[in-house]
């Protein structure tokens, strides 16, 4: 790339030295490069000359991430000791709408500088659209490989580069329920759909209500009664099925998908099984639903949604012993070829911009030490090897995070692996599959209408 | 504006101009000197963009390819952007009538009691307060708890009181529309009441006194001479009304999240941009909010010419 | 029906709001005055004696059902956590009387309400200040001076006040990254206060641009006349005659265009992007809304009623500008 320009080449040495030392972005580093009058071939050259990391002095990292309450409290307790070791202030910012917000930041040339996205899907579609930063330039990838199963690796990559760590893996098999209530009221725990229909009806006919259901979350509002579908659907259809369903190889209307709704329905409808239903189900938060098992008396007795549900749980009822106070079962067996097939989610740590204080970041949150901080506190299973299943604080936590990693067959929450508007008319048919069960075939019609035109795009 | 022009005509005859000067060229380059800022911002950041959008609205979803009519084809026979349809259709024309008739009826009452400055004042205070505050207070008086937990929301708590069933408010698709109009109506009925009890006080008194002289009772002095005097106002206050229904975003937005079938237009907008990054369908949907005002602006400007022209 | 009323001042405005502005107290005297009662039966004074009170009965429960949804977040902030979520507010006022101030204290400190405070003092006062000038000296040649395409400029802006707002965001983000870009990231915009700033300026402008040409058309014109043959430049007319003549007007904007600006949530979540470093607090409370559900009253009452406590105490105060503002810019949508 012969320069012959004097002053054009002050500018690039300028451009050179401020990329080295003050830590411009990569994509900033080629487009004024670029508008420097080199070729884009040129400016990758004189990047990659310039070495891999353009390293930032900058002392602050913004963290956009969709946890609320709890969650964001044991995330800032995870990036306390980065702070006061490293002296890098970690601003975090939280949003239910996260889509959103991402998108305009980004539109805007205004990223965050992480983003931990609450599901896999998203990554791969930012990654497509090259707005993240590879994560292998200067993670210490051997370490990565020990401690990640490449299961993880490889759904954390796109075109074989890691753009995402896995971070905060959630089992959604887990039914939440008071053992002492159980003991009390001599219900044991089923293990196959219809021991707990039946379970369900003897709590139904004492009078008590044996479910608490809540699926609202502001503008995701329906995700947890989506999380029951995906649930079903892998335990009731497998693996392969599920992976058609969820690559819309097999229409909505399809007969499995609609047996998936119905058994759900079965819960939702089950005469005298949630108070105040249907109505409640769609008026209540999912946090707040989950303490119902666990008042005193107890308003229900069971409640389904993923293993986070236990810092709720420990939050809201500081007294409860893990084990004893509160645990959960298996998500029963519904067809016994896929006993033991567990669905899940997975926050996963991208990053958006490339400063020294973000490698560091994403190297210290990858770490055993970061991720145990959190282990601790409960609600967080790590797919991290190197976070030892003692480290876990009680045994409930211990028989999740072996659940998860022990499961027969392990995929994604389907809606997670969904494009952004099937994510959403999913949620949202949810919504009014329990305000109107009746109506489930124009609900589904309705979903393939969606599909056809969101998996087209 | 109306109001104000109908009855500015007496003082603004003479346009302020200086009409005797012939404008020179130095005038008129000292004049865009003067003006030439804010016609910068507003090209900028209102004409362009409206441009822009319509020309995004006819490429598909990523504003590649040219596409002719076909997001706008989408919005017409997707069930659920119908729906976001017919929903704006049900704010206008409900949000319009309920906060003009109260304004209009709380305007004529206050006007005869002795504590009219502060009911007034109480009834407009909601004018102060954001979208975001409303949501906040709103939900607390809709806030649902099945039977037999306690009830802290305002309407269910009156509701179990009296034996009945609570009610979700913002979730049961058969009144959410309802409960969050009336938000709106709590918030925008001080705004019409202010107006029409300015207007209702510009009525010369001697006009209603000859009335009662001749015997006419109060209701048909209300409905014969009353009501006619302040018709511009009322229209005046019902086009802003319009304007504002079409564009609603922040309640529902802040409230519903346009989940349990409350969506309208500004919010799906704001969803196929933001969460479905589908840049057709969302322009489409903004040209369409667009067209549905474009009659309300082409009234206003030939109300503001004649009364320009007087 | 006295002067002291801010809200009856309105009552004057309609007829002559250009120069009813100048002297409201004046013409409120002459428009506002009740009608002289004739002589009356001492029955019909008695039925008008009911019929008063129960009309007073009746703007009372209205005014009631008005307070009572703010009132109750108000009595909420107050109240412990575990009162809040045990009974309905208005059981606050059965013994045992519990109250605090640890939900403010809380929301203040741990929830970052002080510093957005403060950003929507910064994001707020410019916002008001720029547009209110741009829109003056705007107004100002729309209605002293002579231009071709004059009126028709002037009806295209404000014409303009009817395009929402959402649908300007996506092009103007994507001008806000060309500025960068193009000058080197020198002049950020996006993320930034100045983004901000120039976007509320825009937005603010054909209400404003309204407003003022109104006002400054219903000024004596031979007052600016006589200026001019006496060779008054026109800045100087600007500065010394017009400003000093329009404070009431330009107040009426400025506290409109402030609350505005202060309860504005889109227009900050989309240029500022949420970082908590800079958002405002429509946006901070916004965010409190979405981490905490509805199940933490106690924050976000507390947190909301925060918020609004500015807007009120402008509102209050000033009620007379606010109320002239809204009677003046009745297309502001």
């Amino acid at each position: 790339m012969p320069i012959h320009d004097r002053r054009q080449r002050a500018a690039v040495d300028q451009l050179v030295e401020e990329y080295t030392e003050q830590g411009l972005s990569r994509r900033e580093f080629v487009r004024r490069a670029v508008g420097l009058g080199l070729s884009f071939s040129a400016a990758g050259a004189l990047l990659a000359a310039c070495g891999g990391g353009g390293a930032s002095s900058s002392n602050t990292v913004d963290v956009l991430n969709v946890w609320g309450g709890e969650e964001q409290a044991s995330f800032k307790a995870v990036v306390a000791p980065f702070t006061s070791q490293t002296g890098i202030k970690v601003n975090v910012e939280s949003t239910r709408d996260l889509d959103s917000v991402l998108t305009a930041r980004i539109q805007a040339n205004n990223p965050p500088d992480i983003a931990i996205l609450p599901n896999p899907g998203k990554m791969q579609q930012l990654a497509q659209r090259g707005k993240l930063i590879a994560l292998d330039s200067f993670l210490d990838m051997g370490q990565i490989q020990n401690d990640y199963a490449s299961a993880w690796i490889s759904l954390g990559s796109y075109n074989g580069k890691l753009y995402a760590i896995f971070y905060k893996a959630a089992n959604k098999g887990t039914i939440w329920y008071n053992p002492s209530q159980f003991s009390n009221n001599h219900y044991s725990i089923p293990t196959s759909w219809s021991d707990m229909i039946n379970l369900s009806n003897t709590i139904a006919k004492s009078g008590k209500y044996p479910w608490s259901m809540g699926v609202s979350s502001q503008a995701a509002s329906g995700w947890p009664a989506a999380d029951w579908i995906a649930q079903i659907y892998l335990n009731q259809s497998g693996p392969d099925m599920y992976d058609k369903w969820v690559a819309h190889q097999i229409p909505w209307t399809d007969p499995s998908i609609k047996s998936a709704f119905q058994m759900f329905g079965q819960i939702v409808t089950g005469s005298h099984y949630i108070n105040g239903a249907p109505q409640s189900i769609l008026a209540t938060g999912f946090q707040q639903a989950s303490y119902l098992p666990f008042d005193s008396p107890p308003q229900a007795y069971m409640y389904y949604l993923g293993d986070f549900t236990a810092g709720f749980i420990s939050t809201q009822f500081s007294s409860l012993q893990p084990g004893t106070g509160f645990n959960f079962f298996p998500f029963p067996t519904i067809n016994s070829q896929y006993a033991g097939a567990v669905t899940g989610g997975a926050d996963v740590v991208t990053a958006l911009r490339n400063t020294t204080a973000v490698q560091k970041l994403v190297k210290y949150l990858a770490t055993a030490q970061a991720q145990e901080i959190w282990v601790k506190r409960g609600g967080f299973t790590s797919v991290n090897k190197s976070v030892s299943l003692s480290a876990y604080p009680d045994p409930v936590a211990q028989a999740s995070a072996k659940m998860l990693t022990t499961a027969s067959f392990y995929r994604f929450g389907a809606d997670d692996l969904m494009p952004p508007a099937m994510e959403d008319a999913f949620w949202k048919a949810m919504l009014d599959y329990i305000s109107t069960p009746g109506n489930l075939n124009s609900i589904l019609n309705g979903l393939e209408a969606t599909a056809s035109q969101a998996y087209a795009s | 504006m109306a109001t104000i022009a109908k009855h500015t005509d007496q003082q603004d005859n003479a346009r302020p101009t200086f009409k005797t000067r012939r404008a020179s060229s130095r005038d008129w380059q000292t004049a865009w000197l003067w003006a030439g800022p804010a016609v910068v911002f507003v090209a900028v950041f209102l004409v362009y963009p409206v441009f822009n959008t319509i020309w995004l609205s006819l490429l598909d979803s990523t504003s590649t390819t040219f596409v002719g009519l076909k997001n706008y084809q989408i919005i017409f026979t997707n069930p659920s952007l119908l729906e976001v349809l017919r929903n704006n259709l049900l704010w206008l024309v409900l949000g319009t009538v309920v906060t003009v008739f109260l304004g209009l009826v709380i305007a004529v009452l206050v006007d005869r009691v002795r504590i009219e400055s502060l009911a007034k004042a109480t009834i407009f205070i909601p004018m102060a307060i954001s979208f975001v505050g409303a949501g906040v207070i709103w939900s607390l008086v809709y806030q649902y708890a099945p039977v037999g937990q306690p009830q802290i929301g305002l309407l269910d708590a009156i509701l179990t009181r009296f034996g009945l069933p609570p009610q979700a408010w913002l979730v049961n698709a058969s009144v959410d529309n309802f409960a969050l109009i009336i938000v709106y109506v709590w918030i925008w009925t001080g705004f019409c009441m202010v107006i029409i009890s300015a207007a209702l006080k510009s009525i010369p008194s001697e006009i209603i006194e000859a009335a009662r002289i001749d015997g006419a009772s109060e209701i048909s002095i209300f409905f014969r001479i009353t009501i006619p005097m302040i018709n511009s106002t009322l229209v005046v206050v019902a086009t802003t009304m319009v304007i504002n229904l079409l564009k609603i975003f922040d309640i529902i937005y802040v409230m519903t999240g346009g989940n349990y079938h409350t969506n309208v237009i500004a919010v799906a907008y704001y969803q196929q941009l933001f969460s479905f990054n589908n840049f057709g369908v969302a322009s489409a949907l903004a040209v369409v909010l667009l067209l549905a005002i474009i009659p309300i602006m082409y009234f206003n400007i030939r109300r503001f010419r004649a009364e320009a022209r007087q | 029906m006295k002067t002291t009323d801010p809200l009856d001042t309105a009552g004057a405005l309609p007829r002559a709001l250009p120069t009813g502005a100048l002297d409201l107290e004046k013409l409120n005297e002459k428009t506002g005055a009740a009608i002289p009662p004739p002589s009356l039966t001492p029955l019909e004074r008695l039925k008008r004696l009911a019929s008063s009170s129960s009309l007073t009965a009746i703007v009372v429960v209205i005014a009631l059902i008005w307070l009572t949804p703010t009132f109750g977040i108000f009595i909420t902030s107050f109240r412990p956590p575990s009162d809040i979520q045990a009974s309905g507010w208005w059981m606050a006022f059965a013994p045992p009387w519990h109250f605090t101030v640890s939900n403010y204290v809380e929301v203040i400190n741990a929830q970052g309400l002080g510093k957005a405070f403060i950003n929507s003092l910064i994001i707020a006062i410019p916002g008001t200040i720029l547009p209110t000038l741009v829109a003056a000296f705007a107004a100002y040649a729309f209605t002293w001076m002579r231009f071709p395409g004059r009126d028709w400029l002037f009806l295209t802006i404000v014409a303009l006040l009817v395009v929402p707002i959402q649908m300007t965001l996506i092009p103007v983000l994507n001008l806000y990254v060309s500025v960068g870009t193009a000058t080197n990231n020198s002049i950020q915009l996006t993320g930034s206060y100045l983004g901000i700033w120039l976007a509320h300026t825009a937005y603010g402008l054909p209400f404003a641009v309204y407003l003022l040409r109104n006002f400054f058309s219903a000024l004596p014109s031979d007052l600016i006349e006589s200026a001019r043959v006496d060779g008054a430049s026109h800045v100087g007319i600007f500065t010394r005659i017009l400003l000093p003549l329009s404070v009431p007007a330009l107040a009426s904007l400025i506290i409109f265009q402030f609350i505005w600006v202060w309860n504005d949530l889109l227009v900050a979540l989309i240029y500022l992007g949420g970082n908590p470093d800079t958002s405002p607090l429509t946006v901070t409370v916004a965010n409190l809304v979405n981490s905490f559900g509805t199940n933490q009253y106690e924050v976000l009452t507390s947190a909301a009623f925060l918020s609004m406590a500015l807007p009120l105490v402008i509102f209050f105060s000033l009620q007379r500008y606010f109320v002239r503002g809204i009677l003046a810019g009745s297309v502001k949508g």
